[in-house]
């Protein structure tokens, strides 16, 4: 018999190893990115430190993704003015599909937009879905999260940004 | 003999079948995203249904073996 619970405990052990936990790190110091935009220039995300930056892990072939794209420069261009910046970054694996996408949009995205194909930086930020968009604060803060995209979050997005923007 | 060699056999099927699980990441269901992973008789046909559901819900994604790699519902 303590051979049998041995062996569940065993197989509980296993099972806990393999799963992954994603935390929500809401509320803690947003880790660095370090990545290359599309023109092949260096960005880092500490060089936005005192400014709004939502940071969206995308990639072309999610619907919500596709969906969420062209409110994100819509956002941009209402409150870059303000403070904001946006920062996209793409996780598809071959970097033509990003291009293909932007060609359909009927307004190029003028935000910063990254590609990381090797998945570092979702894996930094333990991104547990597509899209997942995190609102960073003018202290580097995360302060939301947001998984997904529907017409209902657009009101919760601005509402969000003019609070942020409206701190210290 | 016969018995802790049950529980021996028993412990390694457990553990093969626990770790056998591989977690796709979120970001890596690009090619489960495809229509053709879409568990139906008739993808192509099914593609098109979705497509007309999604512009009557204003819903988009959540196709395929893995809704679209969003995690969201």
């Amino acid at each position: 018999m303590k051979m049998l619970y041995f062996s569940i405990l065993f197989s509980i052990v296993f099972q806990l190893s393999n799963f992954n936990a994603y935390s929500q790190e809401e509320g803690t110091k947003a880790p660095e990115i370090i990545l290359r935009t599309q023109s092949g220039a260096d960005f880092s995300l500490s060089s936005l430190s005192g400014k709004v930056v939502i940071v969206d892990f995308w990639a072309s072939w999610c619907g919500p993704c596709r969906l969420g794209m062209p409110f994100l420069q819509q956002l941009y261009e209402e409150y870059k003015a303000k403070g904001l910046e946006i920062v996209g970054i793409n996780l598809d694996t071959k970097q033509e599909n990003i291009e293909k996408f932007i060609n359909k949009l009927s307004k190029k995205p003028s935000f910063t937009i990254l590609w990381d194909s090797k998945g570092g930086t979702p894996n930094t930020y333990k991104v547990a879905g597509m899209p997942t968009t995190l609102f960073i604060d003018k202290k580097g803060v995360i302060r939301y999260r947001h998984i997904g995209f529907k017409e209902e979050d657009k009101e919760t997005y601005r509402k969000l940004i003019e609070q942020l923007l409206g701190e210290q | 003999m016969k018995k802790t060699f049950i529980i021996l056999f028993a412990l390694l099927v457990l553990g093969i079948l626990s770790t056998s699980c591989v977690t796709v990441q979120p970001w890596e269901r690009g090619n489960l995203s495809k229509p053709i992973m879409i568990f139906d008789k008739d993808p192509i046909k099914k593609g098109i249904l979705l497509h007309y559901i999604e512009f009557h819900e204003g819903s988009s994604g959540a196709t395929g073996s893995q809704s679209g790699g969003c995690g969201c519902g």
